[in-house]
């Protein structure tokens, strides 16, 4: 795969990504989205999506059911970064937004941790 | 797929029993009439929104919008285009323009023709269909199996809109 300057990117949770980018590419009709509007950090369910499926796990931790805790980020401009925490439980098709936030070039931390 | 209301002024909305979807980032008002549910999380005393199907509730959503005669907006072409998950890159070759061009339709400076944006809704509108998973079921069905009469009523349907907003 590719980033989004065209540097090839080693994809590090390949198992999470594809199954994250599944449950956002119309293959499940019962999937369930869930999120605490406190928690998006400003951002939209569209630009969650949108992360989800262009962006990069780079982080993953098991969970105690099937499924995982993981971290997506996309970079939809040269200059801005979305995150976003979520908790995927595979055999019930759900999802849980735990946080999201964007961050900018020149910061260092995300511009909201929920 | 769920089912979806737009809401074009600012005041008031058009019904008690409906959820106003502020969260989906939509440049308009979206109603919701089924697919969502509100509960309290007892251990985190949290209000937790859970929505069924929502790739397919954002496929609703832009079909329901370019659908509805108000000319398109660059804040509506930005959403249209990150709901179904598409490139800017791609959307442009698919109308003929320079990915500048497009751009700045979204960002505003320009807006499309009448022609081109005739074209991009019935590009949008068969996109979004292709997208709603009873449409996706039903051609795979449609493999093996007779089609149903609940596919049969969802493709005159689908029909009936296209008919009604493109035609001649």
């Amino acid at each position: 795969m590719a980033s989004e300057r065209g540097k090839p990117q080693r994809v590090t949770h390949p198992e999470e990504q594809t199954w994250l980018r599944g449950f956002v590419g119309y293959h499940c009709r019962d999937c369930i989205t869930e999120f605490c509007e406190a928690d998006l950090g400003g951002l939209s369910l569209v630009e969650i999506v949108e992360a989800i499926a262009h962006g990069d796990v780079v982080s993953s931790e098991k969970d105690e059911f099937p499924g995982a805790v993981c971290a997506v980020e996309y970079r939809p401009e040269k200059s801005r970064t979305l995150w976003v925490s979520l908790r995927f439980v595979a055999n019930e098709e759900r999802l849980r937004v735990l946080s999201a936030g964007e961050k900018w070039e020149s910061d260092h931390e995300p511009s909201h941790v929920a | 797929m769920n089912q979806v209301m737009l809401h074009d002024t600012e005041k008031g909305g058009p019904g008690a029993n409906l959820y106003l979807a502020k969260s989906l980032g939509a440049p308009f008002k979206v109603y919701l009439a089924d697919g969502v549910e509100i509960v309290t999380e007892p251990s985190t005393n949290k209000e937790i929104t859970k929505i069924k199907d929502l790739p397919g509730l954002l496929a609703a959503v832009v079909q329901a919008r370019v659908l509805h005669t108000r000319k398109l907006s660059g804040q509506d072409l930005k959403f249209i285009r990150s709901a179904l998950q598409l490139k800017a890159q791609a959307v442009a070759s698919a109308l003929d323009l320079t990915p500048e061009h497009y751009s700045r339709c979204e960002t505003g400076p320009r807006t499309m023709s009448a022609a081109t944006e005739k074209l991009y809704r019935m590009q949008i509108f068969i996109t979004s269909f292709t997208k709603d998973w009873h449409v996706r079921d039903a051609v795979k069905r449609s493999k093996r199996d007779t089609p149903s009469k609940g596919d049969q009523i969802k493709a005159e349907k689908c029909s009936q809109h296209f008919t009604r907003s493109f035609s001649i």
